[in-house]
């Protein structure tokens, strides 16, 4: 288990210096078979079989499904090699490894003081949140803030599973077609952005002021 | 019967959405669009009849829960979604004749336009927290792709930080409700049902405190980035600029109330559990801050819908206040503020669409002597701008009032002499910017305007409602609020 939250951590952190995009999005559909196989020992150890299918639906649509779509749109958009980093990766593996600590002394042990496996795994998701956002502010293309808002998903669904053992079903559901749905559209938005703008980078839309 | 309206309320938008997307013809849809949002109207005065009647309606095996604070939010919903529709069916059809947009790209309009009113519908009838976040994640993608209608630079701009912006507010939303989700758990463990208003009220004894205020925080950044609540406002301006006119009327009249309504509850559940304090000054705080920001922006606005927009900004902050400062006249005058606001400013909206409509522009400083280009929207847009900045004879006035003499009753001085101060100021940028825009010469080259009469009728309804409510409060409107006011747990 322990194995696993830190392959989680190592990954996100190649994930904020990551510089090439196909890189980068191999790193997310990694970061989603991570999160199945978390889910899955996790099933094993509270025998809760929600987490199963939990699993099953994080394989299928952070580990397949999302990371094809963002292939098909880089291939599609051909994506130049414009810088994409604000700054320079050491720098951002500093802020990083900030946000990570900051996350381990948010989540004091006087909140949740029952749970083992959420004094473990609470800290670990709210740095992926963190690190999704990080992701977010410091890259210029367009496509590079929806892969942070993926990371920022995957740190939601560990805190789902570490805090509480997995949310609803019905509920979970609900929130992977919002997921889905939302990387339709942002997909199409891309699609758009490269037609009119002739680029996905985000220092041009910056028009809207006042 | 009951449940028959219920579900009529909820999905008459969803089918009209798809019939409408399935209909090639032009005029038919014009018809299915006009018949599917009064029927959907008709349902909820229905439902909200029934509440007047008895006590709170849940249907669909306990998914959904409507309360008076609902039902009034519904009706709210659906006759913005109705006014908003007839004045749809026009403008979008001249947007084809001058070249904006094809033919083809009405039946994507009609589409997302009635799936956004169900996904809003939606929001305020569910009862399950989980179910909650799922709405209003919805209305937010629903939205997005009207915000970005007409492809071009400024809109899908504005889309895209719409959608980005919000989605990662929400995310935060979403740990709110994990942590509800396991403070919830100690009581009774992986059910589907501890998400639900009604069992999160029926055990609040047992809720950990620290848990929920910590949640508290999330949601209200979350649903509050939503709402337009400053600091987080930023994509607010951007959206409601860009957007259809239509469209923005009902981004700004309901879509704001929709995500408040998600932090109130919340709030409710809190005070229940650890007493008002905690989450009612942070909304009055939130609040103040959002009416403050709206100020120098409404001041150095050079765009028409802009303008409208920050003063949505300044809308959600005064609910906020009435909320935060509580009592019986504070939520009073915030639970009138929904439907004053929401009238007001889609009766703004279309004025506006019609003017930048005729003038291809929504540039301040080329708006000129609107009244005599454009007679009905140039002195609605006046008599519209008086109301929403509370000068009585106008419904606006009326609960502002009700709020800030709630907060002198209170003897919060500070806050209420900032609401004062804010709502004066922003009185004096109005009307700088308005009047120059109404009065004076039109520009030569432009004929006198021909406003069509579906356009004058969904503007007539909202006209009528602010000089009525301006006047006096109908007894079954007044029936409505007070039972409002007992979900709001101003009277016991």
């Amino acid at each position: 288990m322990n194995i696993l939250f830190s392959l989680i951590l190592i990954n996100a952190f190649l994930l904020v210096g990551g510089k090439r995009i196909d890189y980068v999005i191999w790193l997310v559909a990694i970061q989603g078979v991570l999160l199945a196989l978390i889910s899955t020992v996790f099933g094993f150890q509270t025998g809760n079989n929600f987490l199963y299918a939990g699993a099953f639906l994080v394989l299928v649509v952070k580990g397949l499904i999302v990371p094809a779509a963002l292939f098909y749109i880089v291939r599609k958009i051909k994506i130049s090699r414009e810088i994409d980093l604000v700054f320079r990766s050491n720098i951002l593996f500093l802020i990083a490894a900030g946000l990570v600590l900051l996350s381990y002394w948010v989540v004091s042990p006087e909140i949740l003081p029952s749970d083992l496996a959420a004094k473990i795994g609470l800290p670990v998701a709210l740095s992926l949140l963190l690190i999704g956002l990080l992701i977010m502010v410091t890259r210029k293309l367009a496509l590079s803030q929806l892969i942070g808002l993926l990371v920022m998903e995957n740190g939601l669904y560990m805190a789902a599973m570490t805090a509480t053992h997995g949310m609803p079903l019905m509920i979970e559901l609900g929130v992977f077609f919002d997921l889905l749905v939302a990387v339709l559209i942002m997909g199409l938005f891309l699609f758009h952005i490269d037609k009119t703008f002739g680029s996905i980078n985000t220092d041009k839309l910056t028009s809207l002021k006042g | 019967m009951r449940q028959m309206a219920i579900l009529m309320a909820l999905f008459i938008p969803l089918i009209t959405a798809i019939s409408c997307y399935l209909i090639g013809r032009p005029v038919l849809r014009n018809w299915f669009t006009a018949l599917g949002v009064l029927i959907s109207f008709g349902s909820s005065l229905t439902v909200a009849g029934q509440i007047l009647t008895g006590q709170a309606l849940t249907a669909m095996d306990g998914w959904l829960y409507i309360d008076a604070l609902s039902a009034y939010l519904l009706v709210i919903i659906a006759l913005i979604g109705l006014i908003a529709a007839l004045y749809s069916i026009n403008y979008m059809q001249h947007e084809v004749e001058i070249g904006i947009i094809v033919p083809a790209q009405l039946a994507t309009y009609y589409l997302f336009f009635h799936l956004f009113i169900f996904t809003m519908i939606l929001t305020v009838m569910a009862n399950n927290l989980g179910l909650l976040w799922i709405g209003i994640e919805a209305t937010t993608l629903t939205s997005a792709l009207l915000v970005g209608f007409y492809k071009q630079k400024s809109s899908l701009e504005a889309a895209w930080k719409y959608i980005i912006l919000c989605t990662v507010g929400i995310a935060f939303a979403l740990l709110g409700v994990i942590l509800t989700y396991y403070a919830a758990g100690q009581i009774e463990s992986e059910s589907v049902r501890t998400l639900e208003w009604t069992f999160l009220l029926a055990n609040k004894q047992q809720l950990d405190p620290q848990v929920l205020k910590l949640a508290f925080i999330f949601i209200l950044v979350g649903f509050g980035t939503k709402a337009g609540l400053a600091p987080l406002h930023h994509w607010l301006p951007d959206a409601h600029s860009q957007a259809p006119s239509p469209v923005s009327a009902v981004l700004s009249g309901v879509l704001l109330n929709c995500a408040l309504y998600g932090v109130i509850r919340y709030h409710l559940l809190l005070s229940q559990v650890i007493g008002s304090q905690f989450s009612s000054n942070l909304l009055l705080v939130f609040g103040l801050v959002s009416m403050g920001v709206a100020v120098p922006f409404i001041y150095l606005q050079y765009d028409l819908k802009r303008l409208l927009a920050y003063s949505s900004v300044e809308h959600m902050g005064i609910i906020a206040v009435g909320i935060g400062l509580g009592g019986k006249l504070g939520l009073y005058g915030a639970s009138l503020h929904f439907l004053n606001h929401a009238v007001a400013k889609s009766l703004l909206f279309f004025t506006a669409g019609s003017i930048t409509q005729y003038y291809g522009t929504r540039q301040i400083a080329r708006i000129r002597g609107a009244i005599t280009a454009l007679p009905i929207s140039g002195v609605l847009l006046f008599v519209g701008s008086l109301a929403i900045t509370g000068v009585p004879p106008f419904n606006v006035f009326v609960s502002e009032f009700s709020i800030v003499s709630g907060g002198f009753a209170q003897e919060r001085y500070v806050a209420s002499g900032l609401f004062l101060l804010f709502i004066s100021l922003i009185f004096a940028g109005f009307m700088y910017h308005v009047l120059r825009m109404v009065l004076g010469t039109k520009p030569n080259n432009l004929a006198i305007g021909r406003e069509s009469c579906l356009s004058v009728v969904a503007m007539g309804i909202p006209l009528v409602l602010i000089l009525v409510l301006g006047l006096y409060i109908p007894s079954i409107l007044d029936n409505m609020l007070s039972e409002v006011l007992v979900v709001l747990g101003g009277v016991k």
